[in-house]
C-alpha cells in the first residue's frame, strides 16, 4: 500500500516491476526517459506512447476496470478505476474510456497547488501528498476523466501506471494497447454509431 | 529584441502563473514582483483549517523558486498610483518602479455589510492567510461558530468549521443557499441535506448589529432575535483592489477593462485574475470572473503576450464546485439564463439532481447536485463543462436527456464532444508540468 502510493508520485510502476522483473526494463526505459526529458519544457509529446483504443475490440469483460482499481487503489473495485467501459446500445456494445494525457492538460493548469504534474511517462500524474482535495481540477477538465477517491479524499486520474498501463496489460482482445500514438477521439463515431438505433428508440419514446 | 522589465503587481494565482510561465516560455527579462502579502493559496485555505494540512502546503512559490525564477520581490508593499506616461509604478513610501510591461493582478479583498460591531473583535473574514490563522487560534471544539452569508466562498470554509466548532449556525440575508451559484431547486437539496447534519440555516434573515458579549458575540437580526456565540465568519462577498487606481489612465468598468490580449487602455499594462473584466467564453459579454481557473489561464495569456508570442484569450467559462458533508453541488456557464430552455432532472431520495440549460442544440450552462460516492461513480461533472466549452450540437440527443437527465456519458461521446477539444490549447502548444 505505502509503496504504491509512493510509486504513484515518482511515476514508477513498483507493482508492474516486480510481476514482471524479468524484462530488461532499465535499458528499455532510459532512451525514452531521456527523450522526454530534451523534448522539454513546451515541446509537446508527439514520441510519447499513448493509450491506443479500439472500442471494436472490446468485449466489455472490464478487465482493464478491474486491473486498474487494483493497480490504483489496491481494490478490486471498478467504480475507484480512473478507465471506464461505457455500455451502448442496451449492453450489446462497450466501449473503454479514459485520460487522453490531452496537450493543454487543464486538470494539470487548474491545479492551485501543482499538485499534478508530467511524469516521466508523459503522463499528467497526481501527486497525492500534495493534493489537497479541492476537485477543481475534476471541473477543469472537459474530458470528464478527472476522477475523485472519495475515501481517501484525493483526485485520482490515469497516470499511465508509470509507463507500464495495466488496462492495456489485462486487455484480452487488444482494444487497449500502449503504443505510440498522436491523441485521437477513439470512442467518438463508435459512440455515435452504437446509439443510433438506442437514440431512435428514445426519440420516439419522448413524442 | 532587448530583455524587458516586467514588472508584476500581486503574488496571488494570477501574478505567480505570470511568472512561471514568462520563466517556461524562455523569457530571459527581468522580473519584479511587488505584493502585499508572499504568494500563497486562497482556494487551499480552508484545508487548513480542516487541519489535513500545515500553513505552509498553501505557498505556491517558495524563496527558493523565486529566487531560481530570478524574480526580484518586493513583499509587504502595496501601490499608491501609476504613472503610465512615464511606466512607473508607484509605491507605499514614496518608491517609484519602472516598467517595460505591467501586470496589475492585485486580487480582491473581503467585504463586510455596514453593521454595527462587523469589525468588532470576534468577528473574522476568512481570506487571507493572516484571517485563515485567526479562526484556526480561536474556533474551539465546543464552540457556537456563526457563518454570515451562505455563497461560494463560505460555502468552501464550511467543511472547515464543521469540522472545528461544536454547532455552526449559517446566516444569510437572501431567501436562500447560495443565491449565486445554483438555481432554488439546487439550493434546496443542500439546505436538507446541511439541516440533516445538524447545521442551523438561517436564510432571509439580515444582521442588525453585533455586540461582543463576555469572550463571545451576540448577534442581532433584523426582526429583533438574539444568536449568542462564540466565534463569527464573514463571508459577505468580495470587491475588486481597485481604489489605487481610480482617476488615473486605466478605463475600469466592474473591473480593469481589457482587450482579447489582455492589454488594458494603457497597452503595455495588462490585468489579469480579479480586478480585470473579459469576456464569458459561453456569452461573450464582458464580466469579471473571480474564480481560481481564470485567474490562472489570465496569469498564463499575460505570460505569453508579455513574452512577445501574441495569444488570444478565448474568455472565461464561469464555474464552481463545492463539496459540504460529502454532498458535490457544481454550476457552469449560464446556469441560471432565464431564457434559455431547459432539461431537468430530479431525484429527492437520492439527493441528485441535474439541470441542463440550451440554446439551440447547444449546452450553454449546466447545474450537477449529489452525493459524492455517486458523483464520483458516475463521473459526468468535467463531461458537462466539456459539453458547455466545446459548445457540441447535441441535437437529437437533447431528447435522449429528457428521458434520462442523469445519462450524460452517451450524448458526450456520441456527439464526438472529444474531437472538437483536442486541439485546443490556451497558449497554442502543449503545457509543460509546473515543476521541472
Amino acid at each position: 500500500m505505502v509503496a504504491k502510493r509512493a510509486s504513484r508520485a515518482s511515476g514508477k510502476p513498483a507493482r508492474a516491476a516486480k510481476a514482471k522483473a524479468v524484462r530488461p526494463r532499465k535499458t528499455a526505459r532510459a532512451p525514452r526517459k531521456a527523450a522526454a526529458r530534451a523534448a522539454a519544457p513546451v515541446r509537446g509529446r508527439e514520441a510519447m506512447k499513448a493509450l491506443k483504443i479500439e472500442p471494436e475490440k472490446c468485449t466489455g469483460c472490464m478487465r482493464c476496470e478491474l486491473a486498474c482499481s487494483y493497480m490504483q487503489t489496491d481494490a478490486f473495485q471498478p467504480a475507484k478505476a480512473v478507465i471506464r467501459v461505457a455500455a451502448l446500445e442496451g449492453h450489446t456494445s462497450y466501449a473503454p474510456y479514459t485520460c487522453l494525457q490531452c496537450a493543454e492538460g487543464w486538470c494539470m493548469t487548474a491545479c492551485p497547488v501543482g499538485a499534478i504534474t508530467i511524469s516521466p511517462a508523459g503522463a499528467k500524474a497526481v501527486l497525492d501528498d500534495r493534493c489537497v482535495g479541492c476537485k477543481l481540477c475534476t471541473i477543469a477538465c472537459p474530458y470528464g476523466t478527472m476522477h475523485f477517491d472519495v475515501d481517501r479524499h484525493k483526485a485520482a486520474k490515469c497516470n499511465l501506471c508509470g509507463g507500464d498501463p495495466q488496462c492495456a496489460a489485462a486487455c484480452p482482445t487488444g482494444a487497449i494497447v500502449y503504443v505510440e500514438t498522436d491523441n485521437r477521439d477513439w470512442l467518438g463515431v463508435f459512440a455515435a454509431g452504437r446509439s443510433a438505433f438506442d437514440l431512435a428508440g428514445k426519440a420516439s419514446a419522448a413524442h | 529584441m532587448a530583455d524587458k522589465r516586467h514588472v508584476i503587481l500581486g503574488a496571488g494565482t494570477a501574478g505567480i502563473n505570470c511568472i512561471r510561465t514568462l520563466r517556461q516560455l524562455g523569457d530571459t527579462g527581468s522580473i519584479t514582483l511587488v505584493a502585499s502579502e508572499p504568494p500563497y493559496s486562497r482556494m487551499v485555505l480552508p484545508y487548513y483549517l480542516e487541519q489535513g494540512i500545515g500553513e505552509s502546503h498553501a505557498t505556491t512559490a517558495s524563496p527558493v523558486q523565486l529566487e531560481r525564477w530570478n524574480v526580484k520581490t518586493l513583499f509587504g508593499r502595496t501601490a499608491v498610483g501609476l504613472d503610465s506616461a512615464g511606466n512607473k509604478l508607484k509605491l507605499d513610501k514614496g518608491e517609484e518602479v519602472p516598467y517595460d510591461d505591467l501586470l496589475i493582478a492585485t486580487g480582491s479583498s473581503a467585504v463586510r455589510p455596514p453593521v454595527p460591531g462587523a469589525d468588532g473583535p470576534g468577528v473574522f473574514n476568512f481570506w487571507t492567510l493572516a484571517d485563515a490563522r485567526g479562526v484556526n487560534r480561536t474556533v474551539a471544539k465546543d464552540a457556537h461558530a456563526v457563518m454570515i452569508g451562505a455563497g461560494f466562498i463560505a460555502f468552501t470554509i464550511l467543511n472547515g468549521i464543521i469540522s472545528r466548532a461544536g454547532k455552526v449556525t449559517v446566516v444569510e440575508v437572501a431567501d436562500r443557499i447560495l443565491p449565486r451559484m445554483i438555481d432554488d431547486t439546487g439550493a434546496g437539496i443542500v439546505s436538507r441535506w446541511l439541516e440533516r447534519r445538524g447545521v442551523t440555516l438561517r436564510t432571509g434573515a439580515k444582521v442588525a448589529s453585533i455586540e461582543r458579549q463576555g469572550t463571545g458575540s451576540a448577534i442581532a437580526l433584523g426582526g429583533g432575535e438574539k444568536i449568542a456565540c462564540d466565534l463569527i465568519v464573514m463571508a459577505t462577498g468580495i470587491k475588486p483592489n481597485l481604489d489605487w487606481l481610480k482617476g488615473g489612465k486605466i478605463e475600469i468598468n466592474r473591473g480593469i477593462v481589457v482587450d482579447d490580449r489582455l492589454r488594458s487602455s494603457v497597452p503595455n499594462v495588462y490585468a489579469a485574475g480579479d480586478v480585470a473584466e473579459t469576456r464569458n467564453l459561453v456569452t461573450g459579454a464582458r464580466e469579471v470572473h473571480a474564480i481560481e481557473p481564470t485567474a490562472m489561464d489570465h496569469g498564463r495569456t499575460v505570460a505569453a503576450n508579455m513574452a512577445g508570442q501574441n495569444v488570444r484569450y478565448p474568455g472565461s467559462l464561469a464555474m464552481n464546485i463545492v463539496a459540504v458533508a460529502g454532498l458535490d453541488a457544481a454550476s457552469f456557464g449560464s446556469w441560471d439564463d432565464p431564457k434559455a430552455e431547459v432539461i431537468e432532472g430530479h431525484d429527492a431520495p437520492r439527493h441528485a439532481y441535474r439541470k441542463y440549460l440550451f440554446d439551440g442544440g447547444r449546452m450553454i450552462g449546466a447545474i450537477l447536485v449529489s452525493p459524492d460516492a455517486e458523483t464520483w461513480a458516475g463521473n459526468d461533472v468535467g463531461m458537462l463543462k466539456g459539453l458547455v466549452q466545446s459548445g457540441v450540437d447535441l441535437g437529437a440527443w437533447k431528447k435522449w436527456l429528457k428521458q434520462d437527465p442523469f445519462d450524460i456519458k452517451k450524448p458526450y461521446l456520441a456527439c464526438r464532444t472529444v474531437a472538437q477539444l483536442l486541439p485546443h490549447t490556451l497558449l497554442g502548444h502543449a503545457s509543460p508540468s509546473p515543476r521541472v
